[in-house]
């Protein structure tokens, strides 16, 4: 091999290499990219679908959510992202729980919020115990989990 | 109404759009995204399961 078909062996092979790398990389953008456009026009079908006094009150509800903060509307955007990635019943939950969260006074969501900071100071072990504890907890019928709450207030009390 | 454009922002925001009511329960969610989709799970008593057995003896 001459210096020169040598030099252009080389760079080729660093082409196809440097391609090896960066077309998986486009495509994942370009994926990303794709799935943004897909959850975008999902949106507008659904927005479309919806009444004109719907329409106007969703409009009015972002107009007022402008005057959140830069990092604030981010972070609504992650949420949104957030709810639609979801499966159906995992984000019918969520919606539950901001609806329950609304309904909850400024005492309960105190206690909620220093709960959950204590658990995020737990293990990985210890906030497994407590899933597989919670998932016990859901079993139960609502009757049982009463049973509960009341044993528990007695032992607290008592 | 039938030939309004939303913005590609209100778009992205559609989801959170249709459970957040008000700026008060926006400053909320997005302090809080974890813990509110989470809520059951931190509602639930703390000491669930021993009072679970305890009741069961």
């Amino acid at each position: 091999m001459t210096k020169l078909s040598r030099r252009r062996f080389l760079a080729g092979a660093a082409t196809v290499t440097g391609a090896a790398f960066i077309l998986p990389l486009m495509s994942t953008g370009a994926m990303a990219q794709n799935a943004e456009s897909q959850s975008i026009a999902d949106a507008r079908k659904r927005f479309n679908a919806l009444s004109p006094e719907e329409k106007q009150a969703l409009l009015d509800r972002y107009n007022r959510l402008k005057s959140l903060s830069p990092e604030e509307r981010e972070k609504l955007r992650g949420v949104s992202q957030r709810l639609r990635d979801l499966p159906p019943e995992k984000r019918a939950a969520f919606r539950e729980s901001i609806k329950r969260w609304k309904s909850l006074d400024s005492g309960q969501k105190q206690r909620l919020k220093a709960r959950w900071q204590k658990y995020q100071s737990l293990s990985p072990e210890q906030k497994a115990r407590l899933r597989s504890k919670f998932e016990r907890w859901r079993q139960l019928s609502p009757a049982q989990k009463d049973r509960l709450r009341r044993a528990i207030r007695r032992r607290r009390q008592g | 109404m039938s030939d309004v454009k939303p913005s590609t922002d209100f778009l992205k925001m559609f989801d959170a759009l249709l459970v957040v009511e008000s700026i008060d329960d926006a400053k909320e969610l997005v302090q809080n995204p974890e813990l509110i989709e989470n809520l059951e799970f931190h509602e639930a008593p703390e000491d669930q399961a021993d009072e679970e057995s305890s009741e069961e003896k």
